[in-house]
């Protein structure tokens, strides 16, 4: 018998809380098999927030650091700026990196400090319970949206891939999903290229991953794979954003 | 022995400046001194005062409610402190801008012609230092060779030409004070 | 900055020389009167002697540079000002939980609110009670002169790392902006990255900062130990000076710059007859409850001098339990008593006493 796959030297052996359906687990395991393939394991320093993602310190089999919400780039750059030699990523949700944290990403972004965001979308706050998120659909619902997100109320879902596209600091920046084999190939390799982004020191790489639900959506998982491919790249439209080495073909420097 | 200076004026016309040389020269002397600039709502408003202590034991206060010496550069200062200067203090101010007030004032007046001596020396703008010497005529705890080099010492690159000017005006003073 | 001579600095500029010779190695601020010398001198000179200085876009972003540098093994700090502060608590909250050793100025301004910039000491309560959510303390110590807080500062990187807590230095505008006479210590290189700090695993078990304790026995077991330090600084970390307190019919009790200025009124009472005397906490928290009611052992009454409307009083009434009538006098908004004010106030204080 031959092994085919095995679980990534950078996770530990701590069972996963995420909900079923919850794409989470799988944007955790690219995340460590990126993290062994570059050989950052053992150097890295990754930073938890707070959302349903809050106990990754215990699921990353490197050093960890927990955050405030929403502060997690301003630990990050903080990490970054005592210890350049180490390879330093934050995991934050929608909730906390768009909403509460949006200061710290835009002006970490804007630093061009050399860190890698893994921003992980899935429209609503899933650990206080379903609220509405700053990128929640209009006329979704959600708990604070009982009759949908309007754009009188509430204003537009916020698009941080966009927003952050225009900030020189930002290295790279690109938005993916993992509903299907072929985009969790492609978000794994755009997660390599934001490490790429750090390691070449050419400022911040943030990785967008849209991400279900099921809970707060009171969808099963596969609808919740649908409401992705069908609602949710309708209003956050996938690819690439900016990416330095195109930049570098195309403008030379 | 504890001496108590309070200089006032517009920002602008070096008010914290002369407080500095002061200051300066009493540590060059072995003094315990402090120097307490104002900072507030009045700097933004073109006003400016300093407090300078100096004395043989560790300071206490380093804000002054009486000084035994009172520099006035200007009209509003000299209607705000020179009431509060102590009746055997000093008040030198400089005649050329300032009018003293007919209101009681128990300190003694010294009034110096400091912006007509500045400019005779070579520049009105530094009349402070004029009346930094008048200061010195009377008060003891600093020498005017300290004054000088603390002065030498304090002086920015940018005005380096003005340091002979400087000097001459903290002689001009002292020497057109009365004891 | 070389040399060791006695020479004048500016309060906020000395200490700023002094953490950068005690071997601090970045230091993460926000502009805001009156402590912007700080930042200025740490931009200048914390680069030159191999640190690292930035200018954050927020306290609320500073602090968590400061936790993310602390928890990464750095001698670090910051500063601010009372609002500024304010904005700083949480990240204070869960430094002191996660355990991490930083050190904090505060140079008080008037408040509440956007306040004023001149000097106050109205964030007593903040600094000492905690000032953020939870169970937790600061070390807070506050000088009076700036030769104090020179040796303060530096002493207070190696006070942080001892009990991983943070360590407020609580000062006024009046002591970041008066400039007295100092002399420097020496410089100090920082220690080695913890073993509990993370730099990366390497071969080892994963370190992990944090302050997330989800079961209420665990998170219990937490307070217990955090406050486990908090006794040990009250037997080690109790500072205070006396000053005529032997004999002393009238015990002023005052702090930092009201202090100072305290001293000058107490000598010309004196002077005058009335055996007054001064207690000056230095460690705020933890407060010198045992030397104070030894201070006041003669004392027919304290007399609280702040520049608040009573914070520091309260403290000053449970050291005494009772024992000694307490009164308080204060002066707040940005207003700074004077020696004559306070010499007044000490007549009506000893004329009146019981």
């Amino acid at each position: 018998m031959r092994q085919v796959t095995a679980k990534p030297k950078a996770l530990t052996n701590a069972p996963f809380h995420y909900c079923p359906g919850c794409t989470h687990g799988i944007i955790h395991r690219l995340l460590a098999e990126t993290l062994d393939e570059f050989g950052l394991t053992e150097n890295a320093i990754g930073i938890a927030s707070v959302g349903c993602s809050v106990f990754a310190y215990d699921y990353f089999n490197c050093d960890m650091q927990q955050a405030a919400h929403g502060r997690a780039p301003a630990v990050a750059t903080g990490i970054k700026r005592v210890r350049p030699q180490n390879f330093v990523f934050t995991y934050q949700g929608d909730g906390d990196l768009g909403s509460i944290g949006i200061g710290e990403t835009i002006h970490a972004a804007n630093r061009g400090e050399n860190i890698t965001i893994i921003f992980v979308n899935n429209a609503v706050y899933g650990m206080t319970g379903g609220q509405m998120a700053p990128t929640t659909l209009l006329g979704q619902k959600s708990s604070t949206t009982p009759t949908g997100r309007s754009i009188g109320e509430h204003g537009y879902p916020l698009p941080v891939s966009e927003l952050l596209q225009a900030l020189p600091g930002a290295a790279y920046v690109a938005r993916t999903t993992v509903t299907s084999p072929s985009q969790i190939r492609i978000t794994k390799r755009a997660l390599a290229q934001a490490f790429q982004a750090q390691i070449q020191g050419r400022g911040l790489g943030l990785v967008e991953i849209l991400s279900t639900c099921p809970v707060n959506w009171h969808m099963d998982p596969v609808e919740a794979l649908t409401f992705i491919n069908e609602e949710m790249v309708a209003q956050f439209p996938l690819g690439v954003f900016k990416d330095f080495d195109e930049e570098v073909a195309r403008d030379g420097k | 022995m504890e001496n108590s200076v309070l200089i006032a004026g517009f920002g602008g016309q070096g008010v914290l400046f002369t407080g500095r040389v002061l200051a300066e020269a009493g540590l060059l002397l072995g003094h315990e001194v402090t120097w307490y600039p104002s900072y507030g709502p009045e700097q933004r408003g073109g006003t400016c005062n300093c407090s300078v202590v100096i004395g043989d034991e560790p300071i206490g206060s380093p804000v002054i409610d009486a000084p035994d010496y009172l520099l006035v550069l200007n009209q509003p200062s000299w209607a705000r402190f020179a009431p509060t200067a102590k009746a055997n203090g000093r008040i030198i101010y400089n005649e050329n801008i300032v009018k003293p007030d007919a209101g009681p004032i128990a300190a003694g007046k010294v009034p110096i012609k400091a912006t007509r001596l500045a400019g005779k020396a070579g520049d009105e703008r530094v009349a402070n230092m004029v009346l930094l010497g008048a200061l010195l005529r009377s008060l003891e705890s600093i020498t005017m060779a300290a004054a000088k080099e603390a002065l030498r010492d304090l002086i920015s690159p940018k005005y380096a030409d003005l340091l002979e000017i400087d000097l001459d005006c903290l002689d001009l003073g002292y020497a057109k004070a009365a004891v | 900055m070389t040399t060791n001579a006695a020479k004048l600095m500016k309060g906020n500029e000395a200490i700023a020389e002094a953490a950068i010779r005690a071997g601090c190695q970045a230091y993460f601020g926000y502009p805001i009167t009156p402590q912007n010398e700080i930042p200025d001198y740490m931009a200048k000179w914390l680069p030159k002697a191999g640190g690292v200085f930035l200018q954050a876009e927020s306290e609320l972003a500073a602090i968590n540079m400061v936790y993310g540098a602390a928890g990464a093994g750095s001698r670090v700090m910051t500063s601010s000002s009372s609002p500024g502060i304010s904005l700083m608590q949480e990240g204070l909250s869960y430094i002191a939980c996660a355990e991490l050793p930083c050190v904090v100025i505060n140079m008080v301004r008037s408040g509440p609110g956007l306040g004023g910039i001149l000097p106050a000491q109205s964030d007593y309560f903040q600094a000492v009670k905690g000032g953020g959510h939870g169970d937790y303390k600061l070390l807070v110590l506050a000088p009076a002169t700036v030769q104090e807080a020179v040796d303060i500062t530096y002493a207070s990187f190696q006070l942080a790392e001892k009990y991983r807590n943070p360590v407020m230095i609580l000062g006024d505008g009046l002591l970041g902006q008066m400039m007295e006479s100092v002399t420097l210590p020496k410089v100090e290189s920082p220690p080695s990255p913890p073993d509990w700090a993370t730099t990366g695993r390497q071969k080892g078990k994963p370190r992990i900062i944090n302050s997330l304790y989800i079961e209420g026995d665990v998170m219990e077991k937490r307070n217990q130990h955090i406050f486990a330090k908090y006794a040990h600084m009250a037997e080690d970390e109790v500072r205070f000076e006396k000053y005529h307190t032997d004999g002393a019919r009238l015990l002023v009790a005052a702090y930092g710059s009201t202090a100072r200025i305290a001293k000058t009124a107490i000598d010309r009472a004196r002077a005058e007859g009335i055996p007054v005397g001064l207690f000056r906490p230095i460690s705020l928290y933890p407060f010198p409850n045992d030397a104070l009611r030894k201070a006041a052992a003669e004392a027919r009454v304290v007399l609280t001098l702040e520049m608040s409307m009573g914070q520091m009083v309260d403290d000053v009434r449970l050291s005494l339990e009772g024992r000694v009538p307490v009164v308080f006098y204060g002066r707040t908004g940005g207003v700074v008593p004077t020696p004559k004010e306070i010499l007044k106030e000490l007549h009506r204080v000893w004329e009146n006493r019981a």
